[in-house]
Order: structure tokens, then sequence, then C-alpha cells
């Protein structure tokens, strides 16, 4: 396999993986809000 | 001080037909099944990178429907449905998953959420129809079409119930 064709997938899967932890690190900042104004009321 | 869990999402590729994704939240699994399901909050958080949700109708039951739209700067529609075939609140959700640009990537999406000590961990598994439906979100051929969609569906990935 010649390594310059594995470079898209590499490009893609890099690209999967922040779009993934994007929408969960967004899940993960709104889990903390939420349970801040839990903690305030 | 909690400590910072961005970009600890663990994504593995199992077989030819699933993705596989895990994370954990520091919240109590009632709290994140809740997020993970009703409108109200899905909108809160479901939209990235700029991204608009202009549409997220959630039936939360089995035979029910979701819907999720999202816009991206550029004016680009995204959008996903499915219909939900098990629901166990607060552990289990099952649905099917579609992104309308590509009709033949139908998946089946399971959602697992498991709490140990105040901290969740959810597990997501998408296990696509075929090969075909995983194809297209791994198939690399130096189209820029096909990069042009995949950013179009990695914008709003992976899926709205998420």
């Amino acid at each position: 396999v010649e390594p310059a064709r594995l470079r898209p997938l590499h490009d893609w899967l890099g690209k999967y993986k922040l779009a993934v932890n994007d929408r969960l690190d967004r899940l993960d900042d709104y889990l903390q809000e939420l349970q801040q104004q839990g903690e305030q009321l | 001080v909690r400590p910072s869990r961005h970009g600890s999402a663990v994504i593995e590729f199992p077989s030819d037909l699933e993705i596989v994704t895990t994370r954990e939240f520091g919240a109590p699994i009632e709290l994140v099944f809740d997020v993970l399901t009703k409108p109200e909050h899905v909108v809160n958080w479901g939209a990235t990178g700029g991204d608009k949700m202009t549409v997220c109708t959630i039936d939360l039951r089995v035979g029910g429907d979701y819907h999720m739209v999202f816009v991206t700067p550029d004016g680009t529609e995204c959008s996903f449905r499915g219909t939900y075939l098990e629901i166990e609140p607060p552990a289990r959700i099952v649905d099917t998953w579609l992104f309308e640009g590509w009709p033949d990537a139908w998946a089946v999406e399971t959602v697992d959420l498991q709490e140990t000590d105040g901290v969740t961990r959810l597990t997501n598994k998408l296990a696509f129809r075929d090969q075909a439906g995983r194809d297209h979100m791994t198939r690399f051929d130096g189209q820029q079409d096909s990069y042009d969609m995949m950013e179009d569906l990695l914008r709003s990935l992976v899926d709205p119930a998420l």
C-alpha cells in the first residue's frame, strides 16, 4: 500500500474524530451548565 | 473543579458495518438521558461548528419518530430522521438513523448509558444495513463532491440523539 493513498483516509478520520468530539464536548458543557444552575437554585 | 473531558471520545470501527463511540460525562444518568431525548435540551447542544438547528422534533415512544434539521453557515441544510425501536429510560435507546442526503446510508443506532459514581458512560453504536451504507461514511475516492457531502454530514454528526 502506498502511504500517499492512505492520506485521504487519515484526513477523513481526523475530521470525523473532531466532529464527534465537538458534538460530545458541547453536550458535556451543557450538562455541566445545567448542573451548575441546579446547584445555584 | 471538575476535570475536563473535552476531546476524550473514543471512536472504534469494530467491523465493516459498525462505528462505536464511547464518552464519559460527569452527570447522573437520568440527566444525560433527558438531555439526549428532550427537544428543549437538544436544541441547546445539538448543533456544532456554527450550524443552526432549525427543526428538532422527538416523539419518544416505540414507533415514534424524530427529525432534526441543521443549517450550515453557507446555507446547506442537513436533515436526519428515524424511528424509535426500543426505549428503556434512562439506560438505552435504539432507533433507525437516516441522513436524508444519503438514502442508502441507513443504520440502526443504539445508545447505552451506564452510571458509576456519578459518571455516566455513553456508548453509541451505528450499525449500517450493508457495506454500501458505511462506505458512504468511509470511502475516499478523490472526488471533491464526496468530501463536500462528507463535510456537510460531519458538521452535524454523529447523530442527533448523541
